[in-house]
């Protein structure tokens, strides 16, 4: 009798989840009527209205969303066998993640207008991300598939709002879960470099200065120098990773250059050429070693590097620049006006950004891409 | 010896040429000096000082004491180089301001004057090549279509060495914004300017001296960030650079706190060109190659003398 009672209540245990299968979305606190309709809508295409109804939430409404959803978080982490599981498993979680991943990039992302104030910020939504996404990772088990470029292409979004620090957040937040993930570790480096190279540098110490303003060109001069350390750092735990990644190198011999560690940044600029690459990465290894060379007065090398660079792009008027300037320092200023007129008429033809372009600015379409395509395979 | 107009380096052993082909004698930094000329503006309180005489200057080249003669400037013919941001922040109101600015400025060149018009936004466009017909510059100033980025300092370069001149050169640059794409910094630039003939103006509408009063966190402005430091004036390197490298040439650094004074600040600029003084000399007792330090001062009288703070002389 005691063995029946053992195995009638192991059954009911086991299929529990699917006796309640049907009301479990209203039986879960984390997933009311209205939020379960709301990301219905979402997931079945109507993006913009599902948009609009979150748009709607009131604070306290966001406020209570996301602690009922932290508390599924660890309901389905401590008990794999409870309705919260079974409820999610029937819930559309990518399409939820979507949302407030698209609902926060809309309050907390400014368009990327350059010569404009960014507005950048943190808000709720990030928080509800990261509670789906761990119960997104405890139910399905190709969640990595999703999650990896999810958290990519928000902080590629952010980067491309100029919203540096916010993208390193994101990244990070991805790094929380898939600590080795290259594309995640890129991400946070790119979005410390291109910090680095957006903060205006004060003008150099000088006697006129109060000592005040001494005191605070010191102090900005000083973090710039450690913001530049960071993404050095960064990038040097990119190549952990991978170590055979060319743009990794190649941003990590830049800053190398930019911190004045000249002969380092001339290796990674060497490396990354030694080996065939992506046209765009050599172009710019070419241009950057160029740069070290000329400052070592080796001008004919840079010289030579300049012009390999403008045959790779010949549409470029940064590699115009770079050759005309290399001759003029040569004394040949015929020909530094020439390359730099030809260089020029020839860039009115170009119809894509030189690469040298997104590299400073980093300003990608990818996190566009990426969220379409995740996007996408929501749809049956 | 009679020898084209053409100020400091430029004729550093190019006598010869300028008589031949001027266009050829420009890349010459020989070490043959035979005459070196100096374009000077003198102003008090602002304004210009005009009746000078040679004798009322004092010039040191390397520190050693030269003997000056004055030319008469409105005999050379002068080209004007425009070279204005174009970039995103080019408004329909500042690009109004900035072609009427231009208007003004070009109204003051003599029908032999040339010249011309680069613009920068993501790369640098040479619009309008040298040219005496001052209207063709106004309808490709009409045509502008703003947007891009801001390479102020290749743009500058460009500026310095493109046109070629048949006399004196003046820069105007214009920007509203921060360096964001340059290939070249400041540095190559200032060393292209000490190797100029060019006189170099930069009016800004955003002033080199970022006051940030009570600002927390960091924000962007141009697309770069600012740092939150307390309501302190900080002068940012970008301002301090364009500042230095116009001064060294003899010009200015103007901050134009509006549109109309944009429009002042150009009218200031063409005017004062008509009130500089050429001087003209033959080094004497200095060592010819290398980097020829410049002061320029009055004698007995009052004055604040703009001048180019030196020239290069190239290697034999």
């Amino acid at each position: 009798m005691r063995s029946l009672v053992r195995i009638f209540a192991f059954a009911v245990f086991c299929l529990a989840p699917f006796l309640q299968g049907r009301s479990s979305a209203q039986s879960v606190p984390a997933l009311p009527e209205d939020y379960v309709h709301m990301v219905g809508l979402y997931a079945s295409g109507e993006e913009h209205s599902a948009l609009a109804l979150l748009g709607g939430w009131s604070q306290a409404r966001i406020r209570q969303q996301r602690e009922e959803l932290s508390e599924a978080v660890v309901s389905i982490r401590k008990c794999p066998a409870c309705p919260t599981r079974a409820a999610f498993l029937k819930f559309p979680t990518r399409a939820a993640l979507l949302l407030h991943a698209d609902r926060e990039m809309l309050e907390q992302f400014s368009p990327p207008v350059s010569e404009q104030i960014a507005q950048c910020g943190t808000g709720p939504h990030a928080t509800i991300v990261d509670h789906l996404a761990s119960i997104l990772l405890l139910i399905d088990p190709e969640a990595s598939g999703f999650l990896r470029p999810l958290y990519l292409a928000v902080a590629q979004l952010a980067e491309w709002s100029h919203c540096f620090n916010e993208s390193r957040l994101w990244a990070r937040a991805g790094l929380r879960f898939f600590p080795k993930d290259a594309n995640l570790l890129m991400a946070v480096a790119v979005a410390e470099e291109t910090g680095a190279f957006f903060v205006i540098p004060p003008a150099p110490r000088s006697l006129d200065q109060t000592p005040a303003v001494a005191r605070q060109t010191e102090a900005l001069t000083a973090k710039l120098r450690d913001q530049w350390h960071a993404a050095r750092r960064a990038f040097e735990e990119v190549l952990l990773v991978s170590p055979d990644h060319a743009e990794a190198r190649l941003r990590l011999g830049r800053i190398l250059w930019r911190v004045e560690r000249p002969d380092e940044a001339r290796e990674c600029f060497d490396k990354v050429l030694a080996k065939a690459g992506e046209a765009h990465i050599q172009y710019l290894a070419h241009l950057f070693l160029g740069r070290v060379l000329e400052d070592k007065r080796d001008w004919a090398a840079a010289e030579e590097h300049y012009r390999i660079a403008l045959s790779m792009q010949p549409v470029s008027h940064v590699a115009a620049v770079a050759l005309s300037h290399v001759r003029f320092l040569q004394g040949d200023l015929e020909s530094a006006r020439d390359t730099l007129d030809k260089g020029l008429e020839a860039a009115k033809t170009r119809t894509e950004f030189d690469p040298w372009v997104p590299y400073l600015i980093t300003q990608t379409p990818q996190g566009q891409k990426l969220l379409a395509e995740l996007r996408q395979e929501l749809r049956p | 010896m009679s020898v084209a107009w053409a100020p400091a380096f430029l004729l550093l052993g190019a006598a010869t040429l300028l008589r031949q082909d001027p266009h050829k004698a420009l890349p010459v930094f020989g070490a043959s000096v035979e005459n070196v000329y100096i374009d000077a503006f003198v102003s008090e309180h602002g304004a210009p000082v005009t009746g000078l005489l040679a004798s009322d200057f004092e010039l040191k080249d390397n520190g050693v004491v030269q003997r000056l003669e004055l030319v008469a400037s409105d005999t050379q013919p002068l080209l004007a180089v425009l070279t204005f941001d174009v970039s995103n922040s080019l408004d329909g109101e500042k690009r109004v301001a900035l072609t009427a600015a231009s208007q003004a400025l070009l109204e003051t060149l003599r029908p032999e004057d040339e010249a011309t018009l680069l613009t920068f936004a993501d790369q640098v466009d040479w619009l309008v090549r040298p040219t005496t017909d001052k209207t063709s510059i106004k309808r490709a100033l009409d045509k502008l279509q703003p947007g891009g980025g801001t390479p102020v300092i290749d743009a500058l370069y460009a500026a310095m060495t493109l046109p070629i001149s048949r006399g004196r050169t003046l820069v105007v640059l214009f920007t509203d914004g921060v360096d964001n794409l340059s290939w070249l910094d400041w540095r190559q630039v200032q060393a292209v300017a000490e190797r100029s003939n060019a006189l170099v103006h930069v009016v800004t509408l955003q002033p080199p001296r970022v006051l940030i009063g009570g600002v927390q966190g960091p924000l962007t402005f141009g697309g770069h960030m600012l740092p939150a430091v307390g309501a302190r004036t900080i002068e940012f390197e970008g301002g301090w650079a364009l500042r230095n490298i116009a001064e060294s040439t003899g010009g200015r650094f103007w901050e134009a706190e509006s549109l109309e004074r944009l429009k002042t600040a150009f009218a200031t600029i063409a005017e004062a060109m008509g009130k500089r003084y050429v001087l003209r000399y033959s080094p004497d007792r200095v060592p010819r190659p290398g980097w020829h330090k410049l002061a320029l001062k009055l004698r007995k009288k009052r004055g604040d003398v703009h001048t180019r703070t030196g020239y290069w002389v190239k290697e034999p």
